[in-house]
């Protein structure tokens, strides 16, 4: 079952000849429990797929579904609405909130939403990612490392349909990368997350079950179907076990 | 170490930064306009009340003395005039009023002999101008320039005739005394005078100076009742009554002379001083918080350009300088605007203040304040302008490059361990994120607190004394009538019944009056009795108000109980007037009682307390009732202060009598009215009182006091205080709120990377706009809270130190809710505009931002 589906996307920037096309007619769907890596060098409009995936920006034209709704005719505070309930986000920068101790900015997007954290889940997610020690530590306490798996507490602990990681490990050194890269996969398995992550580097994108490979803003290619197929089954289980 | 000649090159990076900051700059500007405004205002104020106390009595005597003694002796005059504290001691007597000037008829002209002392060191300074000199031969005269216009003489002259009629204001026994003097008082002299001078000066009375010769020929003493007075120059112009006391016991007063003096000029100065100070105080404090801020904001917003600077080679002393440099240029511009702006307020306004908050002072005596005024509060404004310079300076100059280039603005200080996290709703989470927000950045935080505290309580406070110093409110608690008519020649011995009842009825028949209170009196002999006044005349006679010597007054006293000194009055109040009478007391009376003629009530004016005289009964005669000679008795029920007895004139030392109206006429047969009190239904109506004052239209005798006149003379002056009071809450308020809104945009501007975030993760744009407004309205409310907690008291503490005319202590609820509704609606409505102006591009172009520190 695909819980996103991108259709014709375009983003154009600028026009005549300074138009810049950071996004020309992309289509691709994800299926519920992959783990799709988009890969692409620098300005190839990997960012911006994801940003147009998140609802972080306005297509110039066609389409995102998410979760069977195009959210491309959604307000601006629905989209938030939406983002919050639906997709996790992981930057490069982590973007926590630095006058929130860990606990607080894990949960804060459940709170958002007028609901109250699920401990237990929560509970889990922070073992998972080994933050027991930090809950109560402020951002500025942590490590680049640690303040990335609070961001990926954050992004799953909504129990959102997807997550969207924007080069997770942009800032991280190798060893740290692999470490917040395995806890992302395993917590995603586990929890039944389906995870879109962007990067420019190969070697990261290994580790997802497929990846596309985006060049001027056009799939060039991509790979990894048959890890896919696998990964999905096992995930949607878990998902329905999560969802219900 | 080789000296780099570098001021050029850091005055150029100071005039370029300057340049590039404009609207900041402006901001900064603007509020060292407000605040040299305000401090030169207040100093003004200040200097102004010192002035005018000081030559208060130079500008209405025409004289420059402190206090005076009246009718003084000569040995006296000596004793005086050797005392330390004493400068100068100068005598003036008045002598002779001149009624005629060749045939033309003059409205009394007073003629004053004064020493050298007098002339040449207390009138010389006092006057504008003079020319000629001091009358020295028997036959010349010194006009005032209101005498000569008054005689209709344009072009004076030295040595011009001044043919005059006067009659000298010698008693009679002295002019039987005395052969040689020119006539008996009150009988008309023919003579021609010769001018050997005249003057101008502040009075604007009609008065000549005559010499000694003058003087000695009309038999007039020094020590004859009003006519003679020490005028004494103290060396220190602020006395109190301690010092009068001590110097009426040096001098051994006697009976009816009196040193006259303002003896709350201590009291009144000191309480004006630290009124003033604390004003100028919060004005400073409200400057420093502002002028801090908005350099603070600007060095953080640009600290990375000064961590650049200091890259590329700027020492810490060089950038400090820079700092200084632009806050001096604001200085350049911000100062004098300020100044000019209080120097055409202080013109205006200022004598207007003065005289409400010291109604004897007439507005037009106030003395205009000088340009060092100007200077001080001038040096004042620089020295806040770099007082608050220092911080941000140091900030500028201190912060390593390395850091500066990294520096976020607002970011948390210290990491500090929170408490455990606790479930929270979405309301309770923005409320608590709102808190966090509030406070994030202590500093500013209490800048925004003090300067809205200080705003709000000056506010408070300037409202609590307009309100209590407001001309409708003083008249309605000073004066419980509308109109009183006063019949003059209640103390003659040819009294007229001027008010008659049937005034009375046609007063009261007219539509718009509410009550008319009669007030009856005559005169009551009291002899003396020890059980009810020994202790009330033992203890006036330690007063100032000492009569004179105990032991031989007292003996006078018991020897003939029809001493006038010591007769009483007996007053007759008519239902209503006891009502208000009781109303004052406290309700302590019974109504029959009182009808029946059985109690009596007194005022108590020169003492406090009852001075034992409650509860006793009273033999007293009434030398004009029906039976001259008979006793009657009545019981002193009770005792109030002196305000309580409606009526005007006074007998003697021992209290008036206060008794029913029904029970004066059992006694009197017909009683006199000494004056009626009209109340109308509308406070201050026109109509009402026109139609009233016709019924007494045309009889001199009868004069009136009326609430009316005197709100529309108090009127003007306490509009002019509203004005600038007003003006000064809501100049502080504006201060505050400009650095209120100051924080709150750079705030937002240094968290819009933080707001984007939120939006990221799933706070919506209505989320935030909540959060923002919570954390505007947790300013607003706390600094209400806080302006309360201080304001009150404050505001209570100064209205006491001002409150002149007695009125009890409330507070403009209104006014203030108003101020404290905009300020939190201000707080509420500013962070949102602001959170609008940084939404102008999409999330992800906002948290590029982020990506990009």
């Amino acid at each position: 079952m695909n819980i996103l589906e991108v259709r014709e996307l375009k983003k154009y920037y600028g026009e005549g000849e300074n138009q810049v096309k950071a996004l020309d007619g992309v289509s691709l769907s994800v299926e519920k429990g992959e783990f799709l890596a988009v890969v692409g060098t620098s300005g190839s409009g990997k960012s911006t797929l994801l940003h147009m995936m998140g609802g972080l920006d306005t297509p110039t034209s066609g389409q995102v579904v998410v979760a069977g709704k195009d959210i491309s005719s959604l307000s601006r505070d629905e989209l938030t609405i939406f983002r919050r309930r639906k997709i996790g986000f992981v930057f490069q920068s982590y973007n926590l909130l630095p006058l929130m101790n860990v606990y607080d900015n894990i949960v804060l997007p459940i709170k958002l939403d007028g609901i109250r954290p699920d401990e237990t889940y929560v509970d889990q997610i922070i073992a998972a990612l080994g933050l027991e020690e930090k809950r109560l530590a402020m951002p500025n306490q942590l490590s680049g490392g640690q303040q990335q798996r609070v961001a990926l507490a954050r992004a799953l602990a909504a129990k959102p349909a997807i997550i969207l990681a924007d080069e997770p490990t942009g800032n991280l050194d190798s060893k740290t990368s692999m470490d917040v890269l395995g806890l992302m996969k395993t917590s995603g398995e586990r929890f039944g997350q389906t995870i879109v992550m962007i990067t420019h580097n190969d070697e990261i994108a290994q580790m997802a079950g497929r990846i596309i490979r985006l060049e001027d803003g056009r799939i060039c290619g991509q790979s990894g179907q048959s890890d896919r197929k696998q990964k999905s089954s096992q995930g949607s289980r878990r998902a329905g076990d999560f969802h219900a | 170490m080789l000296k780099v000649s570098n001021q050029k090159i850091t005055a150029e990076i100071a005039s370029t930064t300057y340049k590039a900051n404009g609207k900041r700059n402006l901001l900064t500007i603007f509020a060292l306009f407000l605040t040299t405004f305000l401090i030169s205002v207040i100093i003004a104020l200040g200097v102004s009340y010192w002035n005018t106390i000081s030559q208060r009595q130079m500008r209405m005597e025409g004289m420059d003395y402190d206090v005076e003694l009246t009718e003084p002796a000569e040995e006296q005059v000596q004793i005086i005039r050797d005392m330390d504290e004493v400068r100068y001691a100068g005598l003036a007597v008045k002598c002779a009023i001149v009624e005629e000037y060749n045939g033309k008829t003059l409205d009394k002209m007073r003629l004053y002999w004064l020493d050298d002392i007098c002339w040449e060191k207390q009138t010389v300074p006092a006057l504008e101008e003079y020319e000629g000199h001091y009358p020295q031969k028997e036959n010349e005269i010194m006009l005032s320039g209101s005498a000569l216009t008054a005689i209709g003489i344009d072009k004076p002259r030295e040595g011009m005739s001044i043919p005059v009629t006067y009659y000298t204001l010698a008693s009679e026994e002295e002019d039987a005394a005395a052969e040689n003097v020119q006539a008996a008082g009150d009988q008309s002299i023919q003579k021609e005078f010769i001018l050997s001078g005249w003057y101008t000066d502040y009075t604007g009375n009609d008065r000549g100076y005559v010499s000694e010769a003058f003087f000695r020929g009309t038999g007039v003493k020094q020590t004859d009742l009003t006519q003679g007075a020490l005028k004494i120059t103290l060396n220190n112009p602020l006395y109190s009554e301690k010092d009068i006391i001590r110097m009426q016991q040096a001098v051994g007063i006697r009976r009816l002379q009196i040193i006259e003096g303002d003896y709350d000029i201590i009291s009144s100065f000191l309480k004006m001083s630290v009124v003033l100070a604390g004003l100028l105080l919060m004005i400073f404090a409200s400057g420093w918080l502002f002028i801090y801020n908005t350099l603070y904001i600007s060095i953080t917003k640009d600290i990375r350009y000064y961590g650049q600077l200091k890259t590329i080679g700027m020492t810490s002393r060089q950038l400090k300088n820079v700092v200084y440099r632009q806050a001096f240029f604001n200085s350049c511009i911000g100062i004098p605007a300020g100044l000019l702006a209080s120097a055409v307020v202080s013109r205006l306004v200022i004598p207007g203040i003065l005289h409400m908050v010291n109604p004897s002072v007439p507005a037009s005596q106030v003395t205009p304040v000088s340009v060092w005024i100007f200077l001080l509060a001038g040096g004042f404004a620089l020295l806040t302008n770099f007082l608050s310079s220092r911080k941000p300076a140091k900030l500028a100059g201190e912060v390593p490059p390395v850091e500066a280039m990294k520096y976020v603005a607002g970011s948390a200080g210290k990491p500090k361990p929170r408490r455990a996290p606790k479930p929270q709703r979405s309301g309770n989470l923005l409320f608590s994120m709102a808190k966090q927000n509030m406070f994030r950045d202590k500093k500013q935080a209490a800048v925004i607190f003090l300067s809205f505290i200080i705003a709000l309580s000056v506010f408070v406070t300037v409202n609590v004394i307009i309100v209590g110093n407001e001309a409708a409110r003083v008249l309605n608690e000073s004066m419980d009538y509308d109109i009183c008519f006063k019949n003059e020649t209640t103390l003659d011995d040819d009294r007229r019944q001027l008010i008659t009842d049937e005034d009375i009825e046609n007063v009261r028949n007219i539509s718009g009056v509410k009550e008319v209170r009669k007030v009856t009196s005559t005169v009551a002999v009291v002899p003396y009795q020890e059980e009810v006044y020994g202790e009330y005349l033992r203890e006036i006679y330690k007063t100032r108000h000492s009569p004179g010597n105990y032991e031989e007054d007292m003996e006078q006293y018991k020897n003939d109980p029809a001493y006038s000194m010591f007769n009483s009055r007996l007053i007759g109040l008519d239902e209503a007037g006891f009502a208000l009478v009781n109303e004052k007391l406290g309700n302590v009376l019974d109504k029959d009682q009182f009808m029946r003629g059985e109690i009596a009530v007194s005022p108590n004016f020169f003492l406090e307390g009852d001075s034992g005289m409650k509860g006793k009964t009273v033999h007293f005669y009434l030398p004009d009732g029906l039976h001259p000679d008979k006793e009657e008795t009545v019981k002193i029920a009770a005792v109030g202060e002196g305000d309580i007895n409606p009526a005007y004139f006074a007998g003697g030392y021992i209290p008036e009598l206060m008794v029913s109206e029904n029970y004066a006429q059992k006694l009197m047969g017909e009683t006199f009215t000494e004056l009626i009190e009209v109340v109308y239904d509308e406070p201050l109506s026109a109509g009402t009182e026109e139609a009233v004052r016709e019924v007494f239209a045309g009889e001199d005798d009868i004069t009136y006091n009326s609430k009316l006149e005197r709100y529309n003379e108090m009127k003007e002056s306490e509009n002019q205080v509203r004005v600038l009071g007003g003006s000064l809450g809501i100049i502080l308020a504006m201060l505050a709120v400009l650095n209120y809104l100051n924080v709150m945009a750079a705030g937002i501007q240094a968290r819009q990377d933080e707001l984007a975030t939120l939006e990221s993760i799933g706070m919506t744009v209505k989320q935030t706009k909540n959060m923002l407004r919570l954390e505007g309205a947790g300013y607003a409310l706390i600094s209400i809270a806080g302006a309360l907690i201080l304001g009150i008291p404050l505001s209570f503490a100064a209205f006491q130190a001002m409150n002149v005319y007695f009125i009890s202590y409330s507070v403009p609820w209104a006014a203030n809710l108003i101020l404290f509704a905009v300020v939190l609606l201000v707080c509420i409505t500013a962070p949102v505009g602001l959170y609008r102006k940084t939404q102008n591009r999409s999330v992800i172009e906002r948290l590029r931002n982020v990506e990009n520190n």
